[in-house]
């Protein structure tokens, strides 16, 4: 970027400044001056000097037993006489010297603050310039700008300002990113349900028929067909329950938030849901002072409730504790929820909240539940992560924005089926 | 005004006021020169003009002070090379005795002091003065000119580093308006950077000439 260092007014201003300063200055100690040295050397102190002198010596003849002392006075005096004479003579030069350093006092303070100012000036010019780098970075798009400049200041301030915009920005594409690659799931579920759906009650409707002929007619190997027609029937059940779960990912509705106590949420959540899972214990933690933010109750409790069953089914036979914690984190308010169970599979972890990921056996999960439950925090205007897991637990932070902080998000695609 | 013609005017009228005044001496009637003999191993001063009577001389020599008379000559050989001499009289009137004390230094480094009753006296003395102001020069051009100069310088080094100090202590002292105060800064010892400015402020007390009387001679002839 094209910059030059604009020095010309803040110069401008401190010589003006300067030149003015000067004169007031000059005039007035000049003033000053004059009238000292006029008192302290005026003819009539000399002249009254000379007259003390002529006054000793007429003293010391009339009184010559203390002549010593009118001799010793009249040096004193006379020692005194010659020394403001020396003054007077040098009068113009201890004038033009005192007004000389006192010239050069205020000139040297004023080349001190010239130069603190220009310095002072170039530094800011140096700072802005940064800022103007950093800015043009951001129009480009970058969503990693930084800018090294922390101080309290104003342009202190607008490089925080330009960084946390940077931050947004990056977090709001990631989030754009994911909602768009769950919508295209969500797409692909319907599709898929659609073209089950069918097939699979014109299967289930022969089978119905078949196995009403079934009992009216006595066949031979009779017990094995309607062996074989239970048995398909269960699997066109399952079935159902599969084109049931992608329908409902698919038909996943568009958030109604309130404005909600989040505390509030979850502890009527832990009183309603405390004996729903056998092997786990709920509890709240923190989050008496975090504000109030817009929460759709039933999709909270949606994600709530997918996560505890998560935990529920890693934890197995074993007993644990799941805990709520509330904290209000920058613009949004953070609730973490840990559990101490043995952790996420490393190798699930990249793709955790992508549809169709799971650790369970085959016809035991669909791997929708955390596809889901981020969905529902994007449309929030939220987020939900896995913060950490090991084998002492895992923690996932459901995010949720301040009303102040919404951020603009361009249109979700339309979910409904 | 356009900017650019009022800053500079500015900026001189600053200096101008800033630059310290060169001290003027007083215009008088030049007195008559004094005139250079030749002896066989040395120039002489005589018959000093009476500039005694001049005022300003007068009340300089009769000041208590120690005046000084420094006599010059100069002038440039055939090579251009300076050629110079000079003298000093010093006179110190005695302020309780009423009397002069003076004393002559010349080229050859004789010095003679007296003491003189009275200012007539003085003059007298003055006027009967005879210096050895110069080595005869070996190769003087043919009318060449020698500049000879009297400056009264109106107090001594001494008399000028007593009124420095004294000058020194009063500005340290500046400031103070009460008796007791006074006592009491005579036993404090002043900042750094106001001692720099004391002794500054004192040392713009100098020796410098009082009056000055310059003529131009030619060199005399041999004897």
């Amino acid at each position: 970027m094209e910059h030059s260092l604009n020095l010309k007014t803040p110069l401008l201003g401190v010589l003006v400044m300067s030149v003015a300063a000067a004169l007031i200055f000059y005039g007035f100690q000049r003033q000053l001056t004059g009238v000292w040295f006029a008192v302290g050397v005026h003819p009539e102190v000399l002249t009254a000097l000379e007259s003390r002198l002529a006054d000793q010596r007429m003293l010391a003849e009339g009184d010559p037993d203390k002549a010593a002392d009118y001799r010793q006075r009249f040096e004193d005096t006379g020692t005194l006489l010659q020394r403001l004479r020396i003054l007077e003579h040098n009068r113009d030069l201890i004038a033009g010297r005192y007004e000389l350093l006192l010239l050069l006092a205020f000139g040297g303070t004023m080349a001190l603050l010239t130069g603190a100012s220009v310095v002072r000036q170039s530094r800011r010019e140096a700072r802005l310039a940064q800022l103007g780098v950093a800015l043009s970075d951001l129009a480009r798009g970058r969503t990693d700008v930084t800018v090294d400049d922390h101080r309290g200041d104003l342009i202190g301030r607008i490089a925080k300002m330009i960084e946390r915009t940077s931050q947004v920005m990056a977090r709001d594409r990631r989030r754009l990113a994911q909602m768009r690659s769950l919508s295209a799931w969500q797409e692909s579920a319907r599709r898929h349900a659609h073209e089950m759906r069918t097939p699979l009650t014109g299967a289930r409707l022969e089978l119905e028929r078949l196995t009403s002929l079934l009992e009216k007619e006595s066949l031979r190997h009779g017990d094995d067909i309607r062996q074989a027609s239970r048995s398909a029937s269960q699997e066109l059940e399952r079935l159902r329950f599969f084109a049931s779960s992608f329908t409902s990912f698919a038909r996943l509705p568009r958030p109604q938030p309130q404005l909600r106590d989040p505390r509030s949420l979850l502890e009527e959540f832990v009183q309603t849901f405390h004996s729903a899972w056998s092997n786990l214990g709920l509890t709240v933690a923190g989050g008496e002072d975090v504000p109030d933010v817009p929460i759709d109750r039933d999709l909270l409790r949606q994600v709530l409730v997918n996560l505890c069953d998560n935990s529920s089914l890693a934890l197995g036979e074993h007993r644990g504790e799941i805990r709520f914690e509330l904290q209000a984190v920058n613009d949004n308010v953070a609730i973490d929820v840990s559990d101490d169970g043995p952790g996420v599979d490393e190798a699930v972890r990249p793709r955790l909240f992508e549809p169709y990921t799971t650790t369970r056996g085959i016809g035991e999960g669909m791997g929708l539940g955390l596809a889901i439950s981020k969905k529902i925090l994007l449309d929030h205007g939220g987020d939900l992560e896995l913060l950490r897991t090991s084998s002492a637990g895992t923690t996932f932070r459901l995010t949720l924005p301040l009303p102040t902080a919404l951020p603009q998000l361009p249109e979700t695609p339309e979910t409904e089926v | 005004m356009r900017r650019w013609v009022a800053m500079p005017l500015i900026l001189t009228t600053v200096l101008g006021l800033a630059v310290p005044g060169t001290p003027v001496y007083a215009q008088r009637a030049t007195p008559p020169p004094p005139r250079l003999a030749a002896e066989p191993e040395h120039w002489v001063l005589t018959a000093l003009p009476p500039i005694l009577a001049d005022d300003e001389v007068e009340a300089n020599l009769t000041s208590g002070l120690t005046s000084s008379f420094l006599i010059q000559l100069t002038g440039r050989d055939r090579d251009g090379a300076k050629v110079g001499g000079g003298a000093r009289i010093q006179v110190r009137y005695e302020l309780w005795d009423e009397v002069f004390h003076v004393a002559t230094l010349d080229v050859a480094g004789r010095v003679e002091r007296r003491t003189v009753a009275s200012f007539a006296e003085l003059a007298e003395w003055w006027r009967s003065l005879r210096l050895t102001v110069l080595r005869p020069p070996p190769n003087l051009p043919p009318g060449a000119e020698l500049r000879v100069t009297i400056d009264l310088v109106p107090f001594s080094r001494s008399e000028q580093d007593d009124a420095q100090r004294w000058f020194s202590d009063s500005l340290d002292r500046s400031g103070r308006s009460s008796a007791e105060e006074l006592e009491q800064s005579a036993d404090e010892s002043p900042g750094r950077l106001t001692q720099v400015f004391n002794l500054l402020m004192a040392t713009s007390i100098r020796r410098r000439a009082a009056t000055s009387y310059r003529w131009t001679l030619e060199p005399p002839p041999a004897s």
